[in-house]
């Protein structure tokens, strides 16, 4: 018998102008506790909308989600959202608040006390390696990228969920950033056995952070395989075009440093 | 002139207080209504086109006529109407500027509030308000220069302003205060914009020091302005009975309101002038019981106030006037004061002597056109009307000017005649010539003592009224008018020069 598993999505979908147009269609996703899920596809495949209806930030039209095995849409969405942590690819950080305060905002508004959580938030500062003795008391417009995504995962983590989404969460972050926070997250993730769905378009990234891959093409997911299944066998054409661009760098690479040795 | 002002620094200490309540109540009631009303119409975006529309219609309304507008609406004068007049106009620039900066929000900083579990209420009250503070802000700064500005107008309304300054100046030709009174406001509005744009600033660049020393700036500017009411008020409780003396926008009815008060004050009453109010206004107000008492002129209520358009001769007048004020104007005539201010054409000497003018009838007579001037009323008021018709006026072409320009206008040969009144000290000092009239078509101007109808019945007031009954004759109020027209004296010392006369010699010489 299989454990039961930490999200589920049933027959989920979306549509539009009372059914007439859909972007997601039946849509069915099983995610084990501390799996990472990585959601790749194009611009206007429907991943980030299929993201959102997992914390109803988008309202799904058919189907269900289960969280723990119960239904979110029998949920209040507020309270769910609470439970749930989400990273924004643009970090989402309120430009009138300082970083302290950004993070006291996920706890005020459960109605704990301005100010009271000190330790707990500067404990989650330094979870994402950001010194709370630096940090705490900067806006977000004197971080680098880097910074405020760290602080974007800090808040996510506060209230230490056991489900994180995640949309591009490293898309607007230079290279070398990206792969150091991409390490950080798989090592915060297991230490926290956290459930993740990340959305991403970019197949180097999915690679290297999931455990399975859900390639969508057109609201649909048209390949759902481990990277190394997927490596392997490269049977949906979306998929090969998906392989195409890493899989050349590493060749282009590969013939750079024979070249040199040789 | 500035001695002048000095002597009244107690009044300018109370301009300045009724400006600041007024501004302060108008501006804080403008945000009230406009920042919910900006957060519905961001909200809601057909609503919000429409409210925003509508705004922008009640804000081409020009202050004074929205001010015109609003006292009748309300039949009220003082206050009230200022105060409405000015809400409306301060909710635009904020409305706007708050649809605005909600609108201009990143939209995905509100779905990262979403996302993070606040509510639709948390996300309005702790993200999308305060990063649209700064340009809400900056809204009710341009709001608060207008209000502040446009407070001067409540003056002809019968509310104590700045505005009080600018309009006594003009009628007493006092540079001082017309210029004090500009400076004030000015002052005001330029500490008031530059305290709140530093306020903004401060919101801009999350420099709290900086908000709250713009705070307490502005608490400290609104205190200063407070502080001569307050010290007034400390001087202890006035038990005396208070009088109202109301008075339109005229150096004779300034003079006349001043020796009402030195009068009563000295009958043991507390008076309160209301002074440039609007001509027809004063008649309201002494109607609703706002002005207890004030000087008008017969013909003048005949003519205007009743749509009289016969001339029945000065005492048959009275006896109706008598009548007529008490079932249809719910006033009471106490008595006449003893001279009477005409309506009177009149020319330069030297224009007389060349075209041989001795009355309208040969004015009639001159090639067109003849340019004269009037004040705002005459041209359209049914005396002038009868007048036209009577001798057949057609080569005139008439101007309407501020009543105390238009002496000005005549003596440099702006115009060739103007319609002027009969007691003004510069009719002889600009060597003018007044028209006969054997027609006998302008009716007779006597002024009257008049009371609201609650005053008529307050027994400890009337004999003290009935005993001005004659006492200021022609000679006399010419005279003062002279003082202040000419010679540029304040109206506060040749009211009480003719005060002085009146009480030593009662009985006209």
């Amino acid at each position: 018998m299989t454990p039961q598993p930490m999200i589920e999505l049933q027959d989920l979908g979306k549509s539009w102008d009372g059914g007439k147009t859909h972007t997601i269609r039946h849509m069915n996703l099983s995610i084990a506790t501390g799996e990472v899920i990585a959601i790749l596809g194009e611009s206007g495949c429907g991943k980030t909308t299929t993201l959102k209806m997992i914390n109803r930030l988008i309202e799904p039209t058919e189907g269900r989600v289960l969280i723990g095995g119960e239904n979110v849409l029998e949920q209040d969405a507020v309270e769910l959202r609470r439970r749930v942590g989400f990273v924004f690819q643009h970090f989402g950080l309120f430009p009138h608040l300082t970083i302290a305060e950004n993070m006291d905002l996920v706890l005020e508004i459960r109605g704990q006390k301005r100010g009271a959580n000190h330790s707990r938030i500067e404990s989650a500062l330094a979870r994402v390696k950001l010194d709370p003795a630096q940090f705490a008391r900067r806006y977000p417009h004197e971080l680098s990228g880097g910074q405020k995504q760290r602080v974007g995962f800090a808040r996510a983590l506060l209230v230490e969920p056991r489900v994180l989404l995640m949309d591009e969460p490293f898309g607007a972050l230079d290279p070398t950033t990206r792969d150091g926070l991409q390490q950080e997250l798989l090592q915060i993730q297991k230490e926290m056995n956290l459930t993740c769905v990340i959305v991403t378009h970019d197949m180097a990234e999915a690679l290297i952070v999931a455990d399975r891959i859900a390639i969508m093409d057109a609201g649909k997911i048209v390949a759902l395989q481990t990277p190394v299944e997927l490596l392997r066998q490269q049977d949906h054409p979306a998929v090969a075009r998906y392989l195409q661009a890493p899989l050349q760098q590493a060749r282009l690479v590969q013939e750079l440093l024979q070249k040199a040795e040789g | 002139m500035l001695e002048q002002l000095l002597e009244n620094l107690g009044f300018i200490g109370d301009c300045l207080t009724g400006h600041l309540i007024l501004s302060i109540s108008a501006i804080l009631t403008g945000v009230l209504l406009s920042v919910p009303l900006g957060i519905y119409a961001a909200r809601n975006k057909r609503a919000g086109g429409m409210i925003l529309g509508v705004a922008s219609v009640l804000q081409t309304i020009p202050g004074i006529a929205l001010l015109a507008i609003m006292v009748p609406l309300l039949n009220q004068i003082g206050f009230l109407p200022v105060f409405i007049a000015l809400c409306i106009y301060s909710l635009l620039p904020i409305l706007r500027n708050t649809v605005v900066g909600l609108n201009e929000l990143d939209g995905s900083l509100v779905e990262a509030a979403r996302g993070i579990g606040l509510t639709p209420r948390q996300t309005l009250l702790r993200v999308e308000l305060p990063i649209a503070l700064p340009t809400i802000v900056a809204g009710i700064r341009t709001s608060a220069i207008w209000v502040i500005g446009t407070a001067t107008l409540s003056t002809p309304v019968g509310y104590t302003s700045l505005g009080n300054l600018i309009f006594s100046g003009l009628q007493t030709r006092n540079t001082a205060a017309i210029l004090l009174g500009c400076l004030l406001a000015g002052v005001l509005a330029i500490s008031v914009d530059m305290l709140m744009k530093l306020a903004e600033n401060g919101l801009r660049q999350r420099q709290k020091g900086r908000v709250v020393a713009a705070l307490a700036g502005l608490v400290l500017l609104f205190g200063l302005g407070f502080t001569p009411a307050l010290l007034r008020e400390s001087n202890g409780g006035d038990k005396r009975p208070v009088v109202v003396v109301g008075a339109k926008a005229d150096v004779e009815q300034f003079i006349l309101a001043r020796v009402l008060n030195l009068h009563l004050a000295q009958a043991g009453f507390r008076v309160v002038e209301k002074t440039n109010l609007g001509s027809t206004l004063l008649t309201d107000a002494l109607r609703t019981g706002e002005v207890d008492v004030a000087i008008d002129y017969s013909g003048t209520l005949w003519a205007v106030e009743f749509a009289r358009t016969d001339n029945p001769g000065r005492e048959e007048m009275l006896a109706e006037l008598t009548t007529l004020l008490e079932s249809k104007g719910d006033m009471h005539l106490v008595a006449p004061l003893g001279f009477e201010n005409a309506y009177a054409i009149a020319v330069r000497r030297e224009f007389a002597e060349q075209h041989n003018l001795k009355t309208i009838e040969d004015l009639a007579a001159l090639p067109a056109p003849v340019s004269i001037a009037g004040d705002y009323e005459i041209f359209r008021r049914t005396e002038w009307l009868e007048v036209n018709a009577a001798y057949n006026l057609q080569n005139l072409a008439t101007r309407e000017m501020d009543a105390a320009l238009m002496y000005d206008a005549i003596s440099q040969g702006t115009v060739d005649a103007i319609v002027a009144y009969s007691t003004n000290g510069r009719i002889v000092a600009r060597d003018l010539v007044l028209l006969a009239d054997p027609a006998e078509v302008f009716p007779p101007y006597d002024a009257l003592i008049i009371v609201s109808q609650k005053s008529r019945h307050k027994e400890a007031l009337m004999p003290h009224l009935k005993a001005l009954e004659g006492i200021i004759t022609q000679e006399r109020m010419l005279k003062t008018n002279a003082l202040v027209d000419v010679e540029r004296q304040s109206v506060a010392k040749a009211a009480k020069e003719l005060f002085r006369e009146i009480s030593t010699s009662p009985s006209a010489p």
